[in-house]
């Protein structure tokens, strides 16, 4: 079964793995046009705009399988209109280990452009077998066509070691279509598996209740999710469904200073 | 796609004149082409029609409405019922219809559909059953091919020729009849050693409001819950329309389609046993095709025949040779924004049914006699609305559905189902939602999206499948997938430009496969633009261009059809017409393209190309003197490239209908 899944996520694939938060996960794992402190992982340029210090934790466990979880945790700290924001995650099961850090710094230019940036390193150990390095950078771009269209673009993990490796590129649309629902759309294009695409829907049942799923294509996967709001805390509950190996839950737990 | 009628039915059921096509007409077309991609070729769609036509004539007084009259309409959400029932129990009467604008779930797009078939006058409810009120429809069909291949027509016991004489007799709101004739090309006029036509079907029926709701005699068809237990004649499978993946149930309905096998015979009736609680009791006996495997006397049936063709010996032999008596009932219960329907009923055949020896014919149904039940179930909240249906046959065999349609905002609404058809279930009457053909071994999960934005609207859908067991040409478990997206622009009430995307992928046996098939994923996907748009008052311009893409393992090959179709009509004028050019070219069969053609009214005709070739067709219909109309039918197709499967097939074939519509009081 190890064996299995360690084919299944190659080293490029391996990036997929990263916690974009329980938020985004419960909405097919849409990154571009997302707006959130977990953008750290995604698009960096969500993380722009954030006027709170930020701390989170999230933990995966991949297929109900006994042993294979990815944990993560989280920081964004905005000075000024900047924003700096770190993340360390480990995604591991017994013999195999990812590991990566990463630090990312996103700004506003004017009220409808944000930009951003991230640098990882990624380290993957197999027992026995020794480890490998690999540093990597992110960048992105969020537009504001409309105060509540939000379009993103993001690459993501370009592999310094070998640059002609293509990273995986996304390109999403983000429509506030009212104070309770948020609608997500987007487009991927990954070496792995080709183009693809992603919705997610988003909807504040009450006011410290939201209901969310989603759909992404590549591999055929449903995702679902909860959130809840209490003043400064947040938690979230995900779950995703893939076609062949089945469930996945994912839960978060953020806080806002 | 495979709507041709459809769409023309849709639009005279509508107006009985082609003249205008207005705006709604062609939002019912739209929406009934997006929803007729799984039927049967040929297939009869006046049970759908001819209820929007009924309705048209006798607009539902909507101050009077009820849950019931509303789920005719077949483009209605059962949110969009449950809200407008309460916005009238709440805010009194409606004394125009713009004023449904401020109903939850109704925009200008919605009000412009449902004013043909609603009104706001009242007719005081008198004397619903004058029978000098009654109207007289007669219609007269005749139409052939004019090349038929000579190998074809020399296998055939009758001439080429398709006939039908359908006469109904309405419009008085309680009583209703009718009946109808028919002869398939290829078949005789008249059966074997009998005077009688290959096809008859009559029926008449009553409508009341006392304790007595309906009685049919005759030809009559079923449609409960959410269709996992009773369901027969038409039904919408997945659509792009997420508003009809949750069914409304329309009951017992008199039959007056020409389809040979989907509906009952015999006497069904309702009756209101309780305030809000319906019992319909029926009880059916007919006579269906057969075959056996070795087509001997004594042997087990091996299936039954749906097409209706009586052309070739053996097609004669299987004739009417298998009784089907099925007796049940249903309870109805609405109350408030809560509705159960509870149905059950048993067939049985006077012959042994046997299963097939394929492996995927393992848990079909075999013996004498079934016994089926379901319980369905609808409730709204809010901008929320729930359905689902769950049932059983008597060896164990069950299959539920159950999803929500939630309208999010004004704008964005989103349907969910879930669907779990158990390999072992057996119904001969299961029409559920489904990938598949039939109602049985599939579990899937479909998920919609519709926007409404102004001038523009998104609709997509994604479903997910898995199939637990082997199905026909899949050796082994299998799963697919299936997304579909569509964004359209109307600038305006008459026209509109819409692009589509459509892709599908399963698994299917590998192409040449020796002893052991293994599975390869099939992709089947389409790409289309289309463009409507008016050409001063009396022109209709519309085109398409379609492109198809097939990929199995290997390379992938692709087909596109382009066509241009021209409609006129004036007001008030005796003549109006529609034709069209097509041309067409695809690698193989496998990346053939369907798309729906015009035809007479109530005709049936949609084209599936593949090869290389143009089609062409031009229809007419001609006032001849008050409500006597005379409608005619051209149509070739040139074959510069035969697709291989079909070499017999003559390069030019040519079709020809006319037909003879006579409605008097």
């Amino acid at each position: 079964m190890f064996v299995f899944l360690l084919f299944l996520f190659s080293p490029i694939d391996a990036t997929a793995q990263m916690s974009a938060g329980g938020r985004a996960a419960g909405m097919g794992a849409s990154i571009a046009a997302f707006h959130d402190p977990w953008s750290v992982n995604g698009n960096p340029a969500g993380t722009a705009g954030q006027e709170r210090l930020y701390f989170g934790v999230t933990h995966t466990r991949h297929f109900l399988t006994a042993d294979l979880h990815t944990s993560c945790i989280v920081a964004v700290v905005p000075i000024g209109r900047q924003v700096f924001g770190a993340a360390l995650e480990r995604y591991s099961f017994d013999s195999y280990a990812l590991t990566s850090a990463r630090v990312s710094y996103s700004r506003r230019f004017g009220r409808k452009i944000s930009a951003g940036v991230s640098f990882s390193y990624a380290e993957q150990r197999i027992v026995n077998y020794g480890s490998t390095n690999v540093p990597s950078t992110s960048a992105g771009i969020q537009f504001a066509i409309l105060p509540e269209l939000i379009a993103g673009v993001t690459i993501r993990d370009l592999n310094m070691n070998n640059p002609k490796i293509r990273p995986p590129v996304f390109c999403g649309l983000g429509w506030r279509a009212s104070d309770k629902l948020l609608l997500q759309g987007e487009l991927f294009r990954d070496p792995a598996t080709g183009l693809g695409f992603i919705t997610g829907i988003e909807y504040l049942l009450i006011s410290v209740f939201a209901l969310r799923t989603g759909i992404q294509s590549k591999p055929f996967s449903q995702f679902a999710g909860l959130g809840f709001y209490q003043n400064n805390l947040r938690f979230d509950l995900a779950c995703s469904h893939h076609p062949v190996l089945g469930l996945s839950p994912q839960l978060s737990l953020g806080y806002a200073f | 796609m495979r709507s041709s009628l459809l769409t023309l039915l849709i639009l005279f059921a509508v107006q009985t004149s082609i003249a205008r096509q207005t705006t709604e007409e062609k939002e019912i077309i739209d929406m009934i082409e997006s929803m007729a991609e799984y039927l049967p070729e040929n297939y009869d769609l006046t049970e759908v029609t001819s209820i929007l036509e009924d309705l048209r004539r006798r607009p539902i007084e909507i101050n009077k409405v009820t849950a019931e009259d509303l789920k005719q309409l077949v483009f209605l959400s059962p949110l969009q019922i449950s809200s407008l029932l309460n916005h009238i129990r709440q805010n009194g009467k409606i004394l125009d219809l713009l004023e449904l604008q401020t109903v939850p779930g109704f925009n200008e797009r919605v009000i412009r559909m449902i004013s043909p078939f609603v009104t706001v006058v009242e007719r005081n409810g008198a004397a619903i059953t004058k029978f000098h009120d009654a109207g007289h429809d007669i219609l007269l069909r005749y139409g052939r091919n004019l090349k038929d291949s000579v190998a074809g027509a020399a296998k055939y016991a009758g001439s080429p020729e398709r006939m039908l004489l359908r006469y109904r007799l309405g419009g008085t709101g309680a009583w209703n009849a009718g009946f109808t004739v028919e002869k398939d090309p290829g078949e005789r006029i008249f059966g074997q050693n009998s005077f009688l036509p290959d096809f008859i079907s009559a029926t008449v029926s009553y409508r009341g409001s006392g304790t007595i709701r309906q009685v049919v005699l005759g030809d009559y068809g079923l449609q409960f819950g959410q269709g996992l237990t009773m369901w027969t004649g038409f039904s919408f499978g997945k659509s792009p329309d997420i508003t009809t993946t949750a069914r409304k149930e329309s009951g017992l309905r008199p039959y007056y389609s020409v389809n040979e096998y989907a509906f009952l015979r015999g006497l069904a009736v309702k009756v209101r046993v309780l305030p809000g609680a319906d019992l319909t009791v029926f009880g059916s006996r007919r006579a269906l095709d057969a075959s056996t495997r070795a087509n001997e006397p004594g042997e087990p049936i091996g299936s039954i025949l749906q097409s209706g063709l009586h052309r070739t010996a053996s097609e004669l032999k299987s004739r009417h040779s298998l009784n089907q008596m099925i007796y049940g009932g249903a309870l109805q219960y609405m109350r408030g924004r809560f509705e159960l329907t509870a149905v059950s009923f048993v067939t049985i055949f006077n012959r042994e049914i046997a299963r097939g020896e394929s492996s995927y014919d393992q848990f079909r149904f075999t013996g004498r006699r079934l016994l089926n039940g379901g319980v369905a179930y609808g409730y709204s909240l809010k901008n929320a609305s729930i359905s689902g249906e769950i049932s059983a046959d008597e060896s164990g065999g069950t299959a539920f559905i159950h999803g929500a349609l939630v309208s999010l905002t004004r704008q964005v609404s989103i349907g969910i189902s879930y669907r779990d058809y158990a390999t072992r279930y057996q119904n001969f009457f299961a029409q559920g939602v489904a990938e598949s053909s039939s109602t049985v071994n599939e579990r899937g999960l479909y998920a919609g999206l519709q926007l409404h934005l102004g001038k523009w609207s998104v609709s997509a859908y994604s479903d997910w499948f898995t199939f637990p067991w082997l199905r026909y040409r899949v050796d082994m478990p299998s799963d697919g997938y299936e997304h579909f997206a569509e964004l359209s622009w109307q600038p305006d009430k008459v026209s509109k430009i819409s692009l589509r995307i459509k892709s599908e992928t399963k698994l299917q046996n590998e192409q040449d496969a020796i002893f052991t098939a293994y599975g390869e994923d099939t992709e089947r996907s389409s790409y289309r633009i289309e463009s409507r748009w008016q050409l001063g008052r009396s022109i209709g311009i519309h085109n398409r261009v379609d492109v198809s893409r097939y990929r199995k393992t290997a390379k992938p090959e692709y087909g596109i059809l382009i066509y241009q179709d021209l409609q006129w009509s004036k007001p008030f004028a005796r003549l109006s017409g529609n034709m069209r050019i097509a041309w067409f070219k695809t690698a193989s069969y496998n990346s053939r393209i369907y798309a729906y053609e015009n035809d007479v009214l109530y005709g049936s005709g949609f084209g599936i190309f593949s090869g290389k070739g143009v089609r062409s067709y031009v229809n007419f219909r001609y006032k001849l003197f008050g409500s006597t109309d005379i409608y005619f039918r051209w149509g070739t197709s040139w074959l510069f490239q035969n697709r291989e499967e079909s070499s017999e097939m003559p390069n030019t074939t040519s079709d020809l209908k006319v037909q003879l519509r006579f409605q008097f009081k």
